[in-house]
């Protein structure tokens, strides 16, 4: 890990203030397999596939130099998790989370509220490849950029659970906005807690966060929360890439 | 249907694009679209035949097994791919008028949104079944919509949307197009989407997936 910054949060009360970490891609420990698995296959021998296992360890190269890895967040403590309305409250912001992930976090005792970036080198250099004649490239490149902020995620999630141990809190997976019914459109919300251009990240007009391999999202802290085993059977958003996915590895 | 255009149907499926390439390990050494379209336009085949019975079987091949998730992204890019190099040889009949195709389609990522990988996806199936795409990109307004309408006279408007945030301005797209040009189908899809919000802003057609627009288009709107 390149370092650790604490940060002025957005003048909002917090239980642990605005904290930014930067990684290296050596940090992230990700392999093509799991870049490929992104994609719906596998790298095992005899694959008939393995030109995208080539593929990925090509973007795996492009990523050494076209990367800027960065994630973190605030912990804060939420007013009133209201699970009938499917509503979250902290200070004068109430999140329209609806039911399904406010029943998740309904025995938090904090909330992070996290965001992390791979920037927009790759997409760059896949967007691209996707107009010009290579399109299966561009879409590897597309697809490790994905795997690397999801990544970025997974080790925020564990700083975060490295933070809270000493409480004797856990942590519930990560909730974004997009999913599960919550709008795309809280994440200006969610932001609002997040110092000023947090890891150089901003929102268009219809929430779309620039650089676009991003993510945001709440994990639930506290005595009594649980992290779940995936959650698209709670979820049901019919046409989601990542159930296609999921479905497929479950075959 | 000859042999050469099973085999051209064959290789496009498996994404041999030609001799060369060195995928899929199965076809190694073997020749791919590139070749063997070609070989079938000098055996004096008729072009719209390659095409028809050629091409877009093996494309119709890989885009239901997408819609059945027996196939991902990557086999389609692929397969699309040995599709493009076998119409290089057909490309010059389309001017000649002995080959045509099935109709003309306008297609965009709607305002606000910039994804394109969806779009880019539909935009190759459809061109794999046989019809003319014109792609406006991402970020498209419904006065470009109209406006792309209004010059290319396409027989249906495609959108794609991938935020709940964006898909709301394809309501704008759908009643440009109602306005301006009536008989013009609109075909949307993207994530988010259902059935029920498709009604609601009352677009002619819903899609999860792009095989079901091309199945659409083929039965409803095919010259």
């Amino acid at each position: 890990m390149r370092g650790v910054a604490d940060m002025e949060a957005s003048g909002r009360e917090a239980v642990f203030g605005a904290k930014e970490f930067r990684y290296e891609l050596a940090d992230l420990n990700l392999t093509r397999d799991d870049v490929v698995e992104e994609m719906g296959y596998t790298c095992e021998e005899g694959n008939e596939r393995g030109y995208l296992c080539d593929l990925a360890e090509e973007a795996a190269e492009l990523a050494k130099s076209n990367v800027e890895l960065r994630g973190g967040f605030v912990v804060v403590e939420p007013d009133r998790i209201d699970i009938q309305k499917g509503s979250i409250q902290i200070d004068d912001v109430v999140f329209d989370s609806q039911p399904i992930i406010t029943a998740r976090l309904r025995r938090a005792e904090g909330l992070a509220l996290f965001a992390a970036t791979a920037g927009d080198g790759l997409e760059k250099i896949s967007k691209e490849l996707m107009s010009g004649d290579d399109m299966l490239k561009g879409y590897v490149i597309d697809a490790y950029a994905s795997a690397a902020v999801e990544a970025v995620a997974d080790k925020l999630e564990a700083e975060l659970e490295r933070i809270v141990e000493p409480r004797g809190w856990n942590v519930t997976n990560r909730y974004s906005p997009g999913y599960c019914n919550w709008s795309v459109a809280e994440q200006s919300k969610l932001f609002s807690f997040l110092p000023e251009a947090f890891l150089g990240i901003t929102l268009t007009a219809t929430s779309l966060m620039r650089p676009i391999k991003s993510v945001s999202g709440v994990i639930g802290v506290g005595e009594n929360v649980k992290r779940q085993d995936y959650q698209c059977a709670v979820c049901d958003m019919r046409n989601c890439y990542r159930r296609r996915v999921v479905q497929s590895k479950e075959k | 249907m000859s042999e050469l255009l099973e085999r051209i149907a064959h290789v496009v499926e498996k994404g041999k694009v030609n001799k060369a390439a060195p995928f899929p390990p199965a076809l190694k050494g073997e020749d791919g679209a590139d070749e063997l379209t070609k070989r079938a336009v000098e055996e004096g085949i008729k072009p719209q035949r390659i095409l028809n019975e050629g091409l877009v079987v093996g494309m119709m091949k890989i885009g239901v097994k997408f819609k059945n998730n027996e196939v991902f992204v990557p086999d389609v890019l692929i397969a699309a791919k040995a599709m493009k190099a076998g119409m290089k040889h057909i490309e010059p009949f389309f001017l000649s008028k002995e080959v045509e195709y099935k109709g003309k389609i306008v297609a965009g990522t709607v305002a606000g949104d910039l994804h394109d990988i969806g779009k880019n996806i539909l935009s190759m199936i459809l061109q794999g079944g046989g019809w003319e795409v014109v792609d406006l990109g991402i970020d498209v307004s419904a006065d470009k919509f109209a406006e792309a309408v209004a010059e290319h006279k396409p027989e249906a408007v495609c959108m794609s949307a991938l935020l709940t945030t964006t898909m709301v301005n394809m309501e704008a797209v759908v009643k440009k197009i109602r306005e301006t040009s009536p008989e013009t189908k609109t075909i949307v899809g993207g994530a988010p989407l259902t059935a029920d919000f498709a009604k609601k802003i009352e677009a002619d057609f819903y899609s999860p997936d792009p095989q079901g627009a091309l199945e659409y288009l083929n039965s409803e709107c095919a010259a």
